[in-house]
């Protein structure tokens, strides 16, 4: 997550009460917000990044190494931000697959698009503003195969046959860039039918 | 062909709930004969008949919805609301996506004197990953079909249980012999084997960028048409002109409630038929 240096420490303070307001534990229950990573091999490779974080200098805001305390067996992560992550760092350029988050301070518009930039993947990439015309300049900029923002801006979009394949746009740098509003359609989180 | 099995782990509990045959190159070779020996008869349905199978797929995947969240959330640990909301609802959104899309789609346009015309590329290969089952398995298998492509699916033998409910909803629906097949297994033992086998026509494989490397070389040998959705490292920009309050906290929850895959999060990848298509 890239934010303005000048709020970074506001950002840190916003995203420790997200991350600690989850509530981690059995996928069977019906109010969990976050089960266990999928294997012990990505549980194993989760630990690895978020040790690197530690050992690189970033701030840990919340979350850490090991399971949540109140839990005993399971691939169990704890929701982890780091502050104060620079480009470079380990767990700024891989993929981590887990709920470990990286904030990022930017300078000012130009810096915050070639950090998102400098990337092996491009695979997709989010702009969030209070107005769709700055979003949409912005995503223009980003090389990534599709590029989202929670403002609504109409209409959901609808996938047709005319539509570009995100599945093959996805990891070329080449790939066109859009931006589609947070709908049924492109949003995993709001998918009332 | 050689029996073996691989144990699914319970990630919440880390013990096996359950076991699969996991398949060998004989397998491989089995499927795509069948697949191969279906195409000439499948390409030839018209889009009404093929219309018709998939809105049938898709009563069907309806009636086991809850068999595939419960499935989900069991092999891959996603929590059950989650697995039910999101999970087997973006298999059920491709499937009405891909219908939608087929029912407007016009395969052949006349340009001056020239005939352009999509046709099925062939036998597919479908290589799916584990963070997003029935995403991946339906952005596939349901754009191959409304094409008139056979295809032969490998899903993730780490979350393979979906898979295998979606396998027979496929049958249920009075899929043809042949067009639609699946083979558990490794990467290197099912996913590898079909993107070097030559009866084999097109690979679309989701995963990591390093298996997708391996993917692409093996079926360069070949000449095949390969589509990749491969690993990621997503930058989610906060603009000084942003909501900021909401959007940080939006951002940890698109980070932390999908943690099983933040490489897809918030994101949709609707294919079209014309991504199995030869042009």
């Amino acid at each position: 997550m890239l934010v303005p240096a000048r709020r970074h420490d506001e950002a840190l303070t916003i995203a420790k009460k997200a991350a600690e307001a989850h509530k981690v534990g059995d996928p069977r229950s019906e109010d969990t917000k976050l089960g266990p990573v999928v294997s012990n091999i990505q549980f194993d490779k989760i630990q690895r990044l978020i040790e690197a974080g530690i050992a690189e200098g970033a701030t840990l805001v919340t979350g850490g190494p090991g399971r949540p305390e109140h839990l005993n067996r399971g691939y169990y992560v704890r929701p982890t931000v780091f502050g104060h992550v620079t480009p470079g760092m380990t767990i700024e350029k891989e993929e981590i697959f887990g709920p470990v988050l990286s904030v990022i301070s930017y300078d000012d518009e130009d810096d915050a698009v070639k950090i998102a930039n400098d990337t092996v993947y491009g695979l997709a990439a989010y702009v969030q503003s209070g107005d769709i015309d700055h979003a949409r300049k912005v995503a223009g900029r980003l090389r990534a195969g599709q590029v989202s923002s929670t403002i609504r801006s109409g209409t959901p979009s609808r996938p047709s046959a005319a539509t570009s394949s995100q599945a093959t746009a996805a990891n070329m740098p080449t790939g066109r860039s859009t931006i589609s509003s947070r709908s049924r359609a492109s949003s995993a989180t709001a998918p009332s039918a | 062909m050689v029996p073996a099995t691989l144990e699914v782990i319970d990630p919440s509990t880390e013990e096996a709930h359950t076991k699969i045959s996991v398949g060998s190159k004989a397998d491989v070779d089995r499927a795509v004969a069948a697949a191969k020996a279906a195409f000439p008869t499948f390409s030839q349905t018209s889009k009404a008949e093929r219309l018709q199978l998939l809105k049938r797929i898709l009563e069907l995947y309806n009636g086991r919805y809850e068999d595939i969240a419960q499935a989900v959330s069991q092999e891959m640990g996603a929590p059950i609301t989650w697995a039910r909301e999101a999970q087997a609802w973006a298999g059920r959104a491709h499937m009405e996506s891909t219908i939608h899309a087929l029912e407007d789609y016009e395969f052949s346009e006349k340009r001056g004197t020239t005939m352009v015309v999509k046709e099925p590329i062939g036998v597919c290969a479908l290589i799916t990953p584990w963070n997003w089952p029935l995403n991946q398995i339906v952005c596939k298998v349901a754009p191959a079909i409304a094409a008139g492509c056979t295809v032969v699916l490998t899903p993730s033998e780490i979350a393979p249980i979906s898979g295998v409910i979606f396998s027979e909803v496929m049958e249920a629906a009075g899929t043809p012999n042949g067009v639609y097949n699946m083979v558990n297994g490794s990467g290197p033992d099912v996913g590898q084997v079909l993107a070097g086998h030559p009866d084999v026509d097109m690979v679309s494989f989701t995963e990591s960028t390093r298996a997708g490397i391996i993917v692409a070389k093996t079926a360069a040998e070949t000449v095949k048409r390969v589509a990749q959705e491969l690993g990621g490292k997503s930058p989610n920009i906060v603009l000084p002109d942003a909501d900021f309050e909401k959007a940080v906290r939006k951002g940890v929850n698109a980070c932390s409630a999908i943690a099983a895959s933040p490489a897809m999060r918030r994101r949709a990848c609707w294919c079209q038929p014309a991504d199995t298509m030869r042009r």
